[in-house]
């Protein structure tokens, strides 16, 4: 019996991990996957946003004394430098194709890491979880953070508030038209450049949220945006480009995948993530759920 | 209502139209005919501002567009049902009608014949059992039916109709016919691009014929019909 209770926890333990782990590429995707499907435009640098929210968040969390204060105002920061990109670079690079906007926002990773580097310094800086979430809540037979339960929980809100505006709005709806015809929602007089600008700033800004919520789990490094560029990209190719759903989904796979792959399997576990991404591109090109026909 | 003086334009380096002139009066019914590859299309892709104007002007209402963006175009009142339709597909029938009434403020100076959802439906009955339905549920008929609704919700001063009725059975094509047989009935500014003589005269107050990326003849219905060498020279096959 209480080995049979001891697996229970355990199972529910990665669970709980996995779905961490899965909010955070959620809010990392989901805003690189709608700013991909509204204008074909691949932003390496989502990642390095994410980055920036973290240090962000610290800073500004040793100003204000206060957590919440830093996972407020930090994303609004995030949010703010991705518009100044935007009018600086993105805007231009809309028409340039494919390969120059890889190799620009490629580039702008290392600008963001040197300027981090300059800025902050070359060592891991954490942040403390707020008091009120730095314990152990203990249920089901396991003693669990409330730090990682309370990103479950901003994820699990993000991810119903984004759908209620998708699915159930009238921008939501204008959204969707423009990610699957862009031209045909134009010709109904939709501002598309207006809506993509929106649509950009509200990615960067859940980019810098996601930053300052994984910094008391994960540290701040200078390395933080690269490690989850990846994961974060398979997410979108596995999901589909331009899908909400593609994200939740492709996150939570991703999710599971690389923690259970991790305590199951350690010697497979980097490879299946990639064996699932080959797989799903021979069966699925488009990705599982994919957002234009 | 629309006019073109001297238009050129194309796709990327190839220039497609050269030198289009065109005038559409207000309340018309305007039809554009040609063959294959005539222009019609990249036509009304560059008055819809989806293509750039290389050359010339576009008029509508008076007032010079050329350089707007299509969106401020849809504004002023311009309405297009493209040849492929294009219904959105991860939208419901609903949301693809909602869509476009977003545009449709009343008293904007524009034409107030704007419809609402229940118009759309009295209209095309049809519709009213998919309103609920995703744009990819839906036939060719349908689609062509809710894509006539979409522009006409935008209460439009000027609709723009890209070939209604390729890919419909005849039967269908009857049907599209009445129904803009009764638009027309409300005075609405219709520029239609057809391969469909038959369907194009039953319509056309004017006709014009395009070959080669220009307006080459023009002139009524009942003038084409006597013309036989026009006919042969740009529309024969």
């Amino acid at each position: 019996m209480q080995n049979v209770a001891m697996d229970v926890s355990f199972w529910i333990l990665q669970c709980l991990n996995a779905l961490q782990y899965a909010m955070l590429l959620f809010l990392l995707s989901v805003g690189l996957t709608v700013i991909f499907g509204l204008l074909n435009f691949v932003n390496l640098a989502h990642a390095s946003l994410y980055m920036l929210g973290a240090y962000l968040g610290i800073s500004l969390a040793a100003l204000t004394g206060s957590f919440w204060w830093a996972l407020l105002i930090a994303p609004l920061l995030v949010m703010g430098i991705g518009a100044g990109l935007y009018f600086t670079l993105i805007a231009r690079l809309r028409t340039a194709g494919p390969m120059n906007q890889v190799l620009v926002t490629f580039g702008l990773i290392f600008v963001f890491l040197d300027l981090v580097r300059i800025g902050w310094g070359d060592i891991a800086l954490g942040l403390a979880a707020p008091p009120a979430l730095s314990g152990t809540l203990h249920f089901l037979g396991i003693n669990y953070p409330s730090y990682r339960l309370f990103i479950i929980g901003l994820g699990g809100t993000v991810m119903a508030g984004m759908w209620f505006i998708l699915a159930r709005t009238q921008i939501g709806a204008m959204i969707r038209a423009s990610v699957e015809n862009t031209d045909m929602a134009a010709a109904l007089g939709i501002d598309v450049s207006r809506l993509f600008f929106l649509v950009f700033c509200c990615g960067c800004a859940l980019a810098g949220l996601a930053g300052v919520a994984a910094a008391p789990i994960l540290s701040a490094t200078t390395t933080m945006g690269i490690t989850i560029l990846i994961p974060t990209m398979i997410v979108v190719v596995i999901g589909g480009l331009g899908s909400l759903e593609g994200a939740i989904l492709g996150s939570l796979i991703i999710g599971f995948i690389d923690v259970f792959g991790a305590v199951l399997m350690p010697s497979f576990s980097a490879l299946l993530t990639y064996a699932l991404l080959a797989a799903v591109l021979v069966w699925r090109p488009h990705g599982l759920i994919a957002a234009r026909g | 209502m629309l006019e073109l003086v001297g238009v050129e334009s194309g796709y990327g380096e190839t220039l497609i139209l050269h030198d289009v002139h065109l005038s559409v009066c207000a309340g018309c019914v305007h039809a554009v005919l040609g063959r294959n590859g005539a222009g019609k299309s990249t036509m009304l892709k560059t008055i819809i501002g989806q293509l750039p104007t290389r050359q010339g002007v576009i008029r509508f209402g008076g007032r010079d567009i050329s350089n707007l963006p299509p969106n401020q175009r849809a504004k002023l009142g311009i309405a297009y049902v493209p040849e492929t339709r294009d219904i959105f597909g991860a939208l419901s029938v609903r949301e693809n009608l909602q869509l476009a009434a977003r545009l449709a403020p009343p008293n904007q100076g524009r034409n107030p014949k704007g419809w609402n959802i229940d118009e759309v439906l009295d209209f095309f009955p049809q519709l009213a059992a998919r309103l609920n339905h995703s744009g990819h549920q839906l036939s060719g008929g349908e689609q062509q039916m809710l894509a006539i609704g979409r522009a006409m919700m935008m209460a439009p001063a000027l609709l723009i109709l890209d070939e209604p009725t390729e890919g419909l059975a005849p039967l269908l094509i009857e049907q599209i016919l009445q129904k803009l047989t009764a638009l027309k009935a409300q005075d609405i500014t219709i520029l239609l691009v057809e391969q469909n003589l038959h369907f194009a005269s039953a319509l056309a107050d004017e006709i014009s014929l395009m070959g080669r990326g220009q307006i080459v003849w023009h002139g009524t219905a009942a003038a084409l019909h006597k013309d036989t060498k026009a006919q042969a020279n740009w529309l024969g096959v």
